[in-house]
């Protein structure tokens, strides 16, 4: 990690073209993305779900190799991995998408074709998407082509409101040869990220903060929240590989700092781009999520 | 080297009057990157565009300490210079450091070095009187329609949604990091069923600084809706695509859900965003390719 900084920083110094130059010859031979991407497959991210009294989770799977490839015959299948709280599998559920078209999953109705019974009601989940041989016929000129699938993630509440999020970060490789998935990160990097979105906290029945960790290895997260005075207070926990966790704000285990304007900080993030998302619940029942 | 003060960071928002939503931005004066700058306080102003695009005022709202979040209450502002109607504002954030030597923020000034100010977004939040808010965090995207490259709009997204109590409104923004921006963006779209059906297809103009909302309750026939409903929720839901030829245009979806109370919004990704490939010249072609496919698809199955 310090390594990569340091060439992060160098490089930030240097003027454009050699910026490019230096790139191209530090990913010599190697994708630019990733040294694992030979070749074409797609590239997949664990999103969080929640399935409980309050709110239901929606995959709303849009064929996005038809938006790019319309002319094609893109129907194709795909797979919904679902995990637990820890990152352990509950259970696959597979589908079929048709060229144009989408598939709507509901984690609730899943859960219960699953016979599973989770009692966290929430966790992780992953989508992977077979490219369809059409558009992988057609993609074959360039040397190597992978497609990060970037949905949105639906949630439903209990009163009828709907709202999405899109996904942040990467966590496995498919290869399109079925060889097994690849980690895209290996350890936690013990990342820091200060969201910008400042909270006034007597705004919300609950502000929610939700962390995934996409790593192999179990990262302890710390959730600082600062005033303007800059008092603060500080939550930790070690979020499991593949696993999620929530750190739940209120009014009352706020107090002691002021009301208005906090902002947070959120250390020992695991992965690079692997930022929180917040839900929010309001005292009228109305809810909304943003990633930071 | 010159640079465009309001430029360096800035939001374009959409004041949505006409759906009756306030809208706020909460900024910071922090690099959410850790560790790559040292904060610094800023001066915000904030550009307001009348409904045709014209700009009428740019006033200094405020200053962001060091290490602090700040919420501008936007409506606030601007609901004396355009009460009822939707119109554009762009939010600007100045390093106070710059604002000092400067009489003038929207003259260019001379620099050694052009800072890096990537993802250093603003929150921007809708919400309804007395309910609950929806927000998203994005900026102003580089050399937004400068007029110095060509610029267009290749879009998709699932996040269309209809049902009793809400409704999708999708925002169009077309806006520019030059003030002598003209260009009238050509919104083509169509909507897919789940069964790959293209139920839907309009376009819609957006002025130079203006925004335009497509309020897709309005705009699909009640038929349509009702015949994708899934009886299970109650759901329609639709896969947007949309194109513009003339200019990149900022989309945000905003699912609204106005008996409840309660409002989300979330932008939509580029397209260039979806794809690894090992050349990366090849993201550029994919979107060009993608988007004249559907320009011929679009036109063809116009339903008005």
């Amino acid at each position: 990690m310090l390594q990569q900084k340091t060439v992060m920083m160098v490089a930030s110094h240097l003027p454009d073209r050699l910026k490019r130059l230096a790139k191209s010859v530090y990913f010599r031979g190697n994708h630019w993305a990733h040294p694992s991407l030979k070749g074409f497959g797609t590239v997949q991210d664990l999103y969080y779900w929640v399935a409980d009294d309050k709110l239901d989770s929606m995959l709303l799977l849009q064929n996005y190799f038809s938006a790019f490839f319309p002319e094609l015959e893109t129907g194709t299948h795909g797979s919904v991995s679902l995990f637990d709280k820890d990152g352990q599998l509950l259970g696959v559920k597979k589908f079929t998408v048709v060229q144009h078209g989408s598939t709507k999953i509901k984690v609730s109705s899943m859960l219960e074709e699953l016979q599973v019974s989770s009692s966290d009601g929430f966790g992780t989940l992953e989508v992977h998407m077979a490219i369809p041989p059409a558009v992988l016929d057609h993609i074959q000129d360039q040397q190597s082509l992978y497609f990060w699938d970037r949905f949105y993630m639906g949630y439903t509440t209990s009163r009828g409101q709907t709202f999405f999020t899109h996904g942040v970060d990467k966590t496995h490789i498919y290869p399109e040869d079925g060889s097994k998935p690849i980690e895209w990160y290996k350890k936690p990097r013990g990342e820091e990220w200060a969201p910008e979105i400042p909270v006034d906290i007597e705004d919300y029945e609950r502000f929610t903060v939700v962390m995934i960790n996409r790593t192999t290895q179990s990262s302890n997260m710390t959730l600082s929240l600062s005033d303007a005075q800059d008092n603060s207070l500080d939550w930790s926990q070690v979020v499991p590989s593949k696993g999620v966790r929530r750190f739940e704000l209120t009014n009352e285990n706020t107090q002691g700092l002021d009301r208005l304007e906090l902002r947070m900080r959120m250390k020992g993030m695991a992965s690079e781009f692997g930022r929180p998302v917040v839900f929010k619940e309001f005292p009228n029942g109305a809810m909304s999520a943003m990633h930071c | 080297m010159l640079i465009s003060p309001l430029n360096l960071l800035s939001t374009p928002m959409a004041v949505l009057n006409s759906l009756g939503l306030n809208l706020r931005v909460g900024l910071s004066s922090e690099d959410p990157m850790v560790g790559r700058s040292q904060s610094e306080p800023y001066e915000v102003y904030l550009s307001i565009y009348s409904p045709e695009g014209s700009l009428l005022r740019r006033p200094h709202v405020g200053h962001i300490p060091v290490n602090r979040r700040k919420y501008f209450d936007v409506s606030q502002v601007t609901q004396e210079l355009v009460p009822g109607l939707d119109h554009l504002t762009v939010v600007h954030r100045i390093p106070s450091s710059l604002a000092s030597q400067m009489s003038d923020p929207s003259a260019d000034f001379e620099i050694d070095k052009t800072p890096n100010y990537s993802l250093f977004r603003s929150a921007v939040e809708y919400s309804y009187p007395g309910g609950g808010n929806g927000s998203v965090v994005y900026e102003t995207t580089p050399r937004l329609n400068d007029g110095q490259r060509s610029s267009n709009t290749f879009t998709f997204t699932c996040q269309t949604v209809l049902s009793e109590s809400v409704n999708t409104h999708v925002i169009l923004i077309n806006s520019s990091v030059d003030p002598a921006y003209s260009t009238i963006v050509n919104f083509v779209y169509g909507l897919h069923s789940s069964s790959g059906e293209l139920v839907w297809t309009d376009n819609v103009s957006v002025g130079p600084f203006g925004v335009k909302i497509l309020d897709l309750a309005s705009l699909v026939p009640a038929q349509i809706v009702s015949q994708e409903r899934d009886p299970d929720d109650g759901i329609t839901a639709f896969n947007l695509i949309g194109y513009s030829e003339e200019a990149s245009v900022t989309v945000l979806l905003v699912n609204a859900a106005p008996s409840l109370g309660a409002v989300a919004v979330e932008h939509t990704h580029p397209p260039q965003a979806y794809i690894f490939p090992y050349s990366a010249g090849y993201k550029r072609t994919a979107k060009e390719d993608a988007r004249q496919a559907w320009k011929s698809i679009l036109s063809a199955g116009r339903s008005r």
